[in-house]
């Protein structure tokens, strides 16, 4: 059965994003206020996002969710108002509600009704509301914090701020009520134009006027004020001479707490949305405009091409320097212009990192761990196409540092730790890669028991074990089928994964190393490239094929000699450097003409996760970035090609997907030993 | 009057027709990229101003006889459920009105083409036009199920 709410679609996408936000305010304050107790900007700010959704969710008649969002707010009053403390069951209770608004909200997108029950939920709130105000019921006397502070506000000069709204929005009303309740959260709003009943009976035009008693710099109350929805332009002067006009008592909002500047969450929520100067753009557009720019980079490396040959077949002109002078120029700007569409396809590691605290919480409960989860650079900014797909590998990762990295509190308290493990996610920007670090304080890895691990589990031969260097013995833990833990969790499976991480991380173009200290903790890093659409790659000709190898799996070229080769078990290898690399002739790999079998050709060594092999080709083209492509949903994916990149001449070239052309291999090798 | 615009090429000696509101352009034969892996009847991709499409050899689709590509062979381009496609074939040689009253449906006696990538025959004038049902004529399914079958197999 479908549902229907009070909302015309052209209001839908604003609503669900706004929904959105104020859960994600929710979330990541509640798990903040579990850990720091009482942060008066915090508790204000989750307050405030209850409060909001709550609204937005009666103006559309979503009754359930209006509901639930009461009982909530209710709670949330408690904890402001300190007659609860934010631990335990109030937090629980607060983050099953969330769950379910969640599901609550989906409802709205998708016109189904969901299955979350709002009855116990709301029951469960009550139950800890309750608790609190019968327990308090008794003492009074001494003035509560919030007149405290009313009278402190009281003495503090007011601001004169005007606020201009989009003109031709339909939301005047709503967006002067929000603009208003904002600046009541910083201080006391006292004289307003359109009062404020006639903002709430929704007549109001594109400018609100207001004066406003704070004791917050000028720039802070233009800050939040310009962090409201479709405000285009805020003033904030100091008005000594409206003080008269203030003594009329108009709008409330609660008075909020002074000792604090803007709170963490509502710092960050107007951070993103700077005054002005701001366009939204489909994304499909960007994704144009980068092929165009493709385009161009290919059409300028073709004009040099023709004023080399100009220049070969002795061509002596004015023109010619005219031409190559022009051409370097366009060179620049096509360079330039790449970066900057680049750049604008950029948007906040925030947008994955957020859904984090939560994921590592909930896993530190099931597994009886205390961890603290330290998130930096969430600003740090990159390609659309890399954030979709690096939560997965991250979730991992963070789950392994909680499950298999942080010791349970005794054992690390035995050890002169802190009962509570710290986990570090850190993102920052080197270059045109954005390197990530998922760190914890744990037991760290322990090379000789990887070792013992590996042989146990048939990885290693036992005779060959010693020979494992410690780095190396650290880097068996990417290998497929291995696994520390000594037993199965439902936290993070069966301890797989992490070969799938990293090769769900080389798919992107990046690589994950591990560093650890016995006792010390574990750290991975993890190297990206900022976009997905531009990757440096070698080309190599097999026949009469360019083909392009991504750089980024490329551990060095070799000469092949044929006297090199040596046939182990119908395979073919090559010593390189000590180690014995199996061969894959790519010509006949791909069932292309090449022409290796008759003479000698040149072998490129790749490696992807623990995988190296060599790659056989007729002859090395040379390195060059490449536009990347994709075939198309006519020839879907085919195994082993990652991609098509035009080059220079206006040819197509194929690129290769290494990590999958490995995979394979081993397939076929496990078949093979098993025949 | 009930009548429809067609593209006719020709293809090992019999002539074809696509409805022109599916053709955007007619290209001569640029280099064509193998694609490794990709179904044979794919000759492979090609450069159309900066974007990769896919190009079909069509004689090896439609199960007709190999020849010889001579000068005139050109790649019709078409848009096939929002993906641009190229089809190869022998030469294009003139766009024609085709009243529906001359269209019958397909019969295995007339053409050599399995019927069912076939949408009719064009009586006109003296001459047989075959009219493709591009969308079935260049689907791939028959191609997965090939696959499907191969990849149980191996």
């Amino acid at each position: 059965m479908a549902i229907a709410f009070d909302l015309g679609p052209d209001d839908l996408p604003l609503w669900l994003a706004e929904a959105d936000e104020q859960i994600r305010v929710l979330a990541d304050g509640l798990l903040v206020l579990e850990r720091e107790r009482s942060d008066p900007a915090i508790l204000q700010a989750v307050f405030r996002a209850a409060h909001t959704l709550k609204g937005s969710a009666a103006a559309i008649g979503h009754r359930r969710m209006a509901e639930l969002t009461h009982a909530l707010e209710s709670v949330l009053d408690q904890v402001r108002q300190g007659r609860l403390v934010p631990a335990g069951p109030v937090v629980d209770a607060a983050l099953a509600a969330l769950d379910a608004l969640q599901a609550l909200k989906d409802e709205v997108s998708t016109g189904e009704p969901s299955d979350a029950e709002v009855e116990p939920l709301v029951a469960g709130l009550r139950a800890v509301a309750g608790d609190a105000r019968e327990r308090q019921q008794a003492p009074a006397g001494a003035t509560t914090a919030g007149e405290a502070v009313a009278s402190v506000v009281a003495a503090l000069p007011p601001y004169r701020v005007d606020v201009r709204l989009q003109p031709n929005s339909e939301w005047h009303a709503v967006r002067a009520f929000q603009v208003l309740t904002e600046l009541g959260t910083i201080g006391r709003v006292g004289w307003c134009d359109p009062p404020l009943e006639t903002i709430e009976r929704g007549e109001c035009g594109p400018e609100v006027r207001c004066t406003l008693e704070t004791d917050r710099s000028e720039a802070e109350v233009r800050e939040l004020a310009a962090g409201v929805p479709e405000v285009v332009e805020v003033h904030v002067t100091l008005a000594e001479a409206a003080r008269a006009e203030a003594r009329q008592p108009a709008a409330a909002g609660p008075p909020a707490a002074v000792d604090r500047a803007a709170g963490v969450i509502q710092g960050r929520r107007t951070g993103r949305r700077p005054v002005g100067g701001v366009v939204r753009v489909d994304i499909a557009r960007l994704d144009a405009l980068m092929n165009l720019v493709g385009e161009l980079v290919i059409d300028r490396t073709r004009l040099q091409q023709i004023g080399r040959r100009l220049a070969g077949a002795g061509v002596q002109h004015e023109a010619l320097r005219d031409l190559t002078e022009m051409t370097q120029h366009l060179g620049r700007v096509t360079d330039e212009l790449q970066e900057q569409v680049t750049l604008s396809r950029l948007i906040p590691i925030d947008t994955v990192f957020s859904r984090f605290p939560r994921v590592v919480r909930d896993v530190a409960h099931r597994a009886g761990r205390r961890v603290r989860l330290v998130i930096e650079g969430e600003q740090t900014e990159l390609d659309r196409s890399v954030i979709e797909e690096i939560g997965d590998p991250l979730i991992h990762l963070l789950r392994n540092a909680v499950d298999h990295g942080i010791e349970p509190p005794a054992e690390r308290l035995a050890a002169g730790k802190p009962a509570e493990g710290l986990i570090r996610l850190a993102a920052e920007h080197q270059e045109s890669h954005i390197i990530i670090v998922v760190q914890d304080d744990g037991c760290g890895l322990d090379p000789a028991r990887l070792r013992d691990a590996a042989v146990r589990k048939g990885l290693v031969a036992a005779e060959a074990a010693p020979r494992i260097s410690d780095g190396e013995a650290r880097d068996l833990i990417f290998l497929p089928g291995f696994s520390t833990a000594e037993r199965v969790t439902d936290v993070s499976g069966r301890g797989v994964g992490l070969d799938i991480v990293r090769t769900n991380i080389q798919r992107l173009s990046g690589t994950v190393e591990v560093a650890s200290e016995v006792g010390g903790g574990t750290s991975f890093r993890i190297k990206l490239p900022l976009t997905l659409a531009i990757i440096s790659g070698l080309l190599v000709r097999v026949g009469d094929s360019t083909l392009a190898v991504p750089l980024n799996v490329v551990v060095e070229t070799l000469r092949l000699r044929r006297e090199d080769v040596r046939t182990v078990t119908r395979h073919e290898m090559v010593v390189a450097r000590g180690r014995t690399l199996p061969l894959v002739r790519l010509g006949e790999h791909l069932g292309l003409e090449s022409a290796t079998r008759a003479g000698d050709g040149y072998v490129v060594v790749v490696r992807a996760g623990a995988r190296e092999a060599g790659l056989v080709v007729d002859d090395l083209v040379g390195e060059q970035d490449v536009v990347i492509k994709t075939l198309g949903e006519y020839l879907g994916e085919l195994p082993g090609i990652a991609g098509a990149t035009i080059l220079g001449d206006g040819r197509v070239s194929i690129i290769l997907d290494v990590a999958r052309i490995l995979e394979g291999l081993e397939r076929r090798g496990a078949r093979r030993a098993a025949a | 009057m009930d009548e429809e615009q067609v593209v006719v090429f020709d293809l090992a000696d019999e002539q074809y027709g696509v409805d022109i509101a599916r053709v955007h352009e007619i290209i001569r034969l640029p280099s064509v990229t193998a694609v490794p892996r990709a179904p044979r009847f794919v000759e492979g991709v090609i450069n159309l101003r900066g974007r990769v499409i896919p190009v079909v050899d069509l004689r090896m689709r439609l199960h007709l006889q190999a020849g010889e590509r001579g000068r005139s062979a050109r790649i019709v381009v078409v848009e096939m459920r929002g993906e641009t496609i190229g089809a190869i074939v022998d030469g294009v040689t003139e766009v024609l009105r085709v009243p529906a009253a001359a269209v019958e449906p397909p019969s295995p006696v007339v053409t050599t083409v399995e019927t069912s990538y076939l949408r009719g025959i064009a009586k006109v004038d003296d001459r047989l036009i075959i009219l493709l049902d591009l969308d079935r004529a260049l689907t791939l399914e028959e191609h997965d199920q090939l696959a499907a079958v191969a990849g149980a197999t191996a």
